[in-house]
């Protein structure tokens, strides 16, 4: 391909930030986040089976204060890339498409996520 | 239909034909992520405390060690499918590119292989 100096869009200097920019790149930002997640979730379940002295020591850690945020930070990424991903899953059958209905559904996802965690907190005390 | 142009067509732009099965696996594995993410999560918090002694117990049934391994292959290949994306949108050097897709794909087998090794020993023993 080309490398000329091509002009990108979006220009990201001029681009307005509107709730379905923001939820796009969101959604990205928390896919990655998952993905380090992920790493740490695998090696709990590899320490599971083969150490689970060092299982309990993450978990341990993970139930101080900072292991505490970590987690349900970690959750309410969790949450958002889900309910998210439903809105995607439902664009790629085509719906949901006219701006009204992509603003609505952009707070529905806000707010179920925010919702979800919650309800995780109060269902893990 | 034809939509592109002469100019197109001489210079032979357009699909490489294999970005289909890339979308398609991703949407695949997301849908196989929703139910077993929300039963891991549901299971996760009825148990007390998360400790090695307890998860070994509810690993040794069989649907959760199912569902646990189809969580976490499907989730490494999702988010090896995404991060690949991602890569592919920023980086702009070939070289760079092709060096962390390489990466990216190793580190997706290992978890790949850590994931199945754990769930088969913790169920088998």
């Amino acid at each position: 391909m080309s490398s000329s100096n091509r002009p990108l869009s979006p220009h990201i200097q001029v681009y307005k930030p509107q709730l379905t920019s923001n939820l796009s790149i969101l959604h990205r930002i928390t896919g990655l986040l998952l993905a380090f997640g992920l790493v740490v979730f695998v090696y709990w379940l590899y320490a599971l089976a083969t150490n689970p002295i060092a299982a309990d020591q993450l978990r341990q850690w993970l139930l101080t204060v900072v292991g505490q945020i970590l987690v349900y930070l970690w959750l309410l990424t969790f949450f958002y890339h889900f309910c998210n991903g439903i809105r995607h899953l439902l664009w790629d059958v085509g719906k949901g498409f006219s701006i009204e209905q992509v603003y609505r559904s952009g707070y529905v996802v806000l707010a179920a996520s925010l919702l979800l965690t919650g309800l995780t907190y109060f269902l893990a005390q | 239909m034809e939509y592109r142009s002469d100019i197109a067509k001489a210079k032979g732009l357009g699909s490489a034909k294999t970005g289909f099965s890339h979308w398609w696996l991703q949407r695949m594995s997301a849908v196989l992520l929703m139910p077993t993410g929300l039963y891991l999560l549901w299971q996760l918090l009825a148990l007390d405390s998360l400790q090695a002694s307890e998860m070994t117990v509810w690993m040794q049934q069989p649907l959760n060690a199912i569902a646990m391994l189809v969580f976490v292959l499907s989730a490494a290949y999702h988010g090896a499918l995404g991060v690949q994306v991602i890569l592919e949108d920023y980086v702009h050097k070939t070289g760079v590119l092709l060096t962390l897709r390489m990466a990216l794909y190793g580190a997706m087998i290992a978890l790949i292989f850590f994931s199945l090794f754990a769930v088969l020993k913790l169920l088998f023993g």
